[in-house]
C-alpha cells in the first residue's frame, strides 16, 4: 500500500467517522420532540 | 371561493394568519372554513379568541356592525408581528431563508391553510434515532458491501474517492433532504403514499399519476430482491451446517451458486432445487410478518436490532481481515485504495461515482418520501437525513471498503476486480472463506449479515404501497398486505421460474431497478425545485430543524440536480441501453434494447413491467377519485386561486 493510497484511506474513512459520530451525537442527545415543544398534539399523537 | 378580497371586508394591512382568517370565513367548503378558523383560534390568547369568533360569525350572516372593533385590525399590530416576511399558505413561524441557524429549533407552522395542525396520523415513528435506523437500513443493502469495492477498483482506486464525495455532496444529500422535506410536507396533511405526496407537493390531483413510478420501483424490486435475500439466507444456513465449506477449488463455488439459482435451467426452483423455495417462502414470511406490525412496531423496531446486529457481524469479519499476515493486508487495502489519479480525467469514473452514490442512498426509490411522511410536524428532517446518509456511508466506505476487495485480494488475486456484484458476494467471497482460518463462522456471519442488510431494504420497498392500498382505498392493514402480498408472490415467481442466466432478474432490475429510478429521481428533483419550490422547501424543511442547510444547497437542487442527473441519464443510456461497436476489435455488443426483441425472457419481462404499470395507473386514478369525492383535496383547491412564481413561491 502506498503512502497515497493510505492517506486516501485514512481522510476517507475518518471523515465518514466523524460526519456519523457528530449526526449520531446530535440525534441522541437531543430531547425527545414532545419534551422539546411541550405540544399537546405531538403527544396525543404518540399516544394513538 | 371568495366573493370579494380581505381589504373590502376591512382587514387592512392583513398579516397571513388574518388574511386566512378571512379567508376561514368566506371558504366555500364547510371543513375547510372549521380547519382554517380552528387554526387561527388556537392561535390567539383566550381573551381575543371571543372577538374573533363573534367577528367570524356576523361576518358569515352579513350582520357585521361597522362601529364595533375589528380584531382583525384590531390585533393586526400585535399578531403581525410573528408573520411579517412571510406569504400565506407558508409556515409562518419558521425562520425566513439565509437567516444564521438558531439554537432552538424553528417553530412548527401554524397558519397553512392546508389542514396541518389537525390531522394526526395513525402511525408515526416512535423516535429520532427509530426513523434514521429505518432509512438507513433501506439504504443499506447489498451494493454498499459488493458494488462499491468493485466499482472503486476499476475506476482509479483511491482516486474514485474524489468524485464519489463531490457527487455525494452535490447529489446525493440534498436529493435525500428534498426528499425527506417533501414526505413530511404532505404527511403532516394526511397522505403517506407516493400519489397523495405527489398531489400535495405540486398542489393538484393529476399530479398523482407522475407517481406511477414511486410504487413500481418498490414494489417490482421487492419481487426479484426477495430472491436474492433468500439467496443471502440458505448462503447463511449453509455457512452454519458446513455445506459450504467446499474447499479451495474456486470452480466448486460457480457451480454450487449455478445450483442454488438454477442458472443452467429454467424452473429449476421448483423441480430439483427446491430447497430454495423454502428459503424463499421463509424470507417471504418473515417480511410480511414485519410489515404486517406496522411503521412503529414493525420496520423501527426491527431495524433498531437488525442495524446494530450488522454492525457487529461486520466488524467480527472486518477484525478477521485485518489480523490476516500484515503483508497480504496492506496489498490487499493497497488494491482497493492505491489512487490512479489518471482515471480522474476519465468520464467514466465520474460517471460511475455519480451512479454508486444515487443508488446507494436510495434517492428517486419511492421510499425516503414515505418513510418521511410518518414523522411529526415538528420532527428533524435535516439532521435525519443527514444522520441517515452518514449511516449509509459508514457501511460502504468504512465497512465495505475495508472488508470485500481486500479479502478477496488477499487470496484470489487481481482477478477479483473484474467479478460483478454477484460474482464478488456469491462466488469470491466463499473461496475466500474457505482458505481463511475459522472460514466457516465468518461466513455465517457475512452472510447473515447480507441477509439482514437485504431485509431492511425489502422491508422498505413493501411500505409505500401497503401505505398506497391503505389510504386509497380504505383497507385495514391486513387487507392491504396480504393483496400486496398476493401480487408479489406471483412476480417473484416470475423471476424465480425463468432463473436462466438470471434474464428475468437481470431486466427487471435494468429496467426498473435502475433506469427507472433515474426517471423518478428526475421527476421528484424538478418537482422540488420548480413547482414545489426552493423557498417553501428552504422554509418546511427548517421547520424543527436543529442544523441548517445552506442557501446554496436550494440552488443545487433547482439549477444543479436536474441537470447533473440528466447528464448522468443520458449517458447511462448512450453506454447501456442503445447498442455499440467495440473500437478495437469492431464487435457489435448489443444494448437492453436489442435484447428486448431477441429474447422471449426479456421480451416477457418487460411486458410484465407494462402490465404492472398499467394495473398501478388505474388503481392511482381510483384512488384519486376516493379522496376528490372525499373532500380530501380540499384544501388544494383553494391553493388554485393563487398564483405562483415560477419558484412555486405563492404571490
Amino acid at each position: 500500500m502506498t503512502a497515497g493510497g493510505l492517506s486516501v484511506m485514512v481522510l476517507s474513512i475518518g471523515a465518514v467517522i466523524s460526519m456519523l459520530s457528530f449526526c449520531l451525537y446530535k440525534v441522541l442527545t437531543l430531547p425527545p420532540v414532545e419534551e422539546e415543544f411541550g405540544d399537546e398534539d405531538t403527544e396525543k399523537s404518540k399516544e394513538l | 371561493m371568495v366573493e370579494h378580497g380581505p381589504e373590502k371586508a376591512g382587514v387592512r394591512g392583513s398579516s397571513p394568519r388574518l388574511t386566512t382568517f378571512w379567508l376561514a370565513s368566506h371558504a366555500r367548503s364547510r371543513t375547510t372554513r372549521s380547519l382554517l378558523s380552528r387554526n387561527i383560534l388556537r392561535s390567539q390568547p383566550p381573551s381575543k379568541r371571543f372577538l374573533f369568533l363573534e367577528f367570524f360569525l356576523c361576518d358569515r350572516l352579513g350582520t357585521v356592525d361597522e362601529k364595533r372593533p375589528n380584531p382583525y385590525n384590531e390585533g393586526a399590530s400585535t399578531i403581525d408581528t410573528a408573520d411579517q416576511g412571510n406569504e400565506m399558505n407558508e409556515s409562518p413561524d419558521a425562520s425566513p431563508p439565509h437567516k444564521p441557524a438558531a439554537d432552538k429549533p424553528t417553530d412548527p407552522p401554524t397558519g397553512d391553510s392546508m389542514p396541518a395542525e389537525d390531522y394526526v396520523s395513525k402511525e408515526q415513528w416512535g423516535s429520532r434515532i427509530g426513523v434514521v435506523l429505518a432509512v438507513a437500513g433501506s439504504a443499506v443493502g447489498l451494493g454498499n458491501f459488493l458494488r462499491f469495492p468493485g466499482q472503486a477498483a476499476q475506476n482509479g482506486g483511491g482516486a474514485f474517492l474524489l468524485p464519489y464525495f463531490i457527487s455525494l455532496l452535490v447529489l446525493g444529500i440534498p436529493l435525500c433532504w428534498a426528499e425527506w422535506t417533501m414526505g413530511r410536507f404532505s404527511g403532516v396533511r394526511g397522505f403517506h403514499s407516493a400519489p397523495g405526496v405527489f398531489s400535495v407537493a405540486c398542489r393538484t390531483p393529476k399530479a398523482r399519476y407522475l407517481s406511477v413510478f414511486a410504487l413500481l420501483i418498490p414494489l417490482v424490486i421487492y419481487m426479484y430482491y426477495i430472491v436474492i435475500e433468500a439467496w443471502c439466507l440458505s448462503y447463511a444456513w449453509n455457512y452454519f451446517t458446513g455445506d459450504l465449506m467446499l474447499g479451495e477449488d474456486s470452480d466448486a463455488y460457480t457451480a454450487y451458486f449455478d445450483n442454488t439459482v438454477g442458472m443452467n435451467t429454467d424452473g429449476h426452483v421448483f423441480g430439483k432445487g427446491s430447497s430454495m423455495l423454502g428459503f424463499i417462502l421463509i424470507t417471504f414470511a418473515v417480511n410480511f410478518v414485519l410489515i404486517y406490525r406496522g411503521v412503529s412496531a414493525g420496520i423501527e423496531t426491527f431495524c433498531k436490532f437488525a442495524i446494530p446486529l450488522m454492525v457487529v457481524c461486520a466488524l467480527c469479519v472486518l477484525v478477521r481481515v485485518l489480523t490476516l499476515p500484515s503483508e497480504q493486508v496492506s496489498a490487499g487495502l493497497g488494491f482497493m485504495w492505491n489512487p490512479k489519479p489518471e482515471a480522474l480525467t476519465d468520464p467514466k469514473t465520474w460517471l460511475a461515482a455519480s451512479g454508486q452514490i444515487f443508488f446507494s442512498l436510495s434517492v428517486g426509490f419511492g421510499v425516503i418520501i414515505n418513510y418521511s411522511s410518518y414523522l411529526g410536524k415538528k420532527d428533524d428532517v435535516v439532521l435525519s437525513g443527514l444522520t441517515a446518509c452518514s449511516m449509509n456511508e459508514f457501511f460502504e466506505v468504512c465497512l465495505g471498503g475495508l472488508i470485500t476487495l481486500p479479502a478477496a485480494f488477499i487470496f484470489l488475486g487481481a482477478s477479483v476486480a473484474s467479478f460483478g456484484t454477484f460474482g464478488l458476494g456469491f462466488n469470491a467471497l466463499p473461496n475466500v472463506f474457505a482458505q481463511m482460518p475459522a472460514g466457516q463462522l465468518f461466513g455465517f456471519l457475512w452472510f447473515f449479515m447480507l441477509f439482514l442488510a437485504a431485509i431492511t431494504s425489502s422491508l422498505s420497498m413493501l411500505q409505500p404501497v401497503i401505505a398506497f392500498f391503505e389510504e386509497g382505498f380504505a383497507l385495514e392493514r391486513h387487507v392491504s398486505s396480504t393483496f400486496l402480498g398476493m401480487i408479489a408472490l406471483a412476480g417473484t415467481f416470475f423471476v424465480v421460474y425463468f432463473s436462466k442466466g438470471l434474464k428475468a432478474l437481470d431486466t427487471l432490475d435494468f429496467w426498473v431497478g435502475t433506469f427507472l429510478i433515474f426517471v423518478l429521481a428526475m421527476i421528484q428533483a424538478v418537482i422540488y425545485g420548480w413547482v414545489f419550490g426552493i423557498v417553501r422547501g428552504e422554509r418546511e424543511a427548517h421547520v424543527g430543524a436543529h442544523l441548517r442547510i445552506p442557501h446554496f444547497v436550494q440552488l443545487i437542487l433547482k439549477y444543479v440536480v436536474p441537470v447533473y442527473l440528466g447528464a448522468i441519464f443520458v449517458a447511462f443510456c448512450y453506454q447501456n441501453v442503445l447498442g455499440s461497436t467495440d473500437a478495437e476489435t469492431g464487435e457489435y455488443k448489443p444494448g437492453y434494447l436489442d435484447n428486448i426483441m431477441s429474447d422471449s425472457v426479456v421480451m416477457m419481462s418487460v411486458l410484465f413491467i407494462i402490465g404492472v404499470t398499467a394495473m398501478l395507473l388505474v388503481l392511482i386514478h381510483i384512488a384519486g377519485n376516493n379522496w376528490i369525492r372525499d373532500g380530501k383535496f380540499a384544501f388544494l383547491e383553494e391553493h388554485d386561486t393563487g398564483s405562483t412564481t415560477d419558484s412555486g413561491e405563492e404571490l
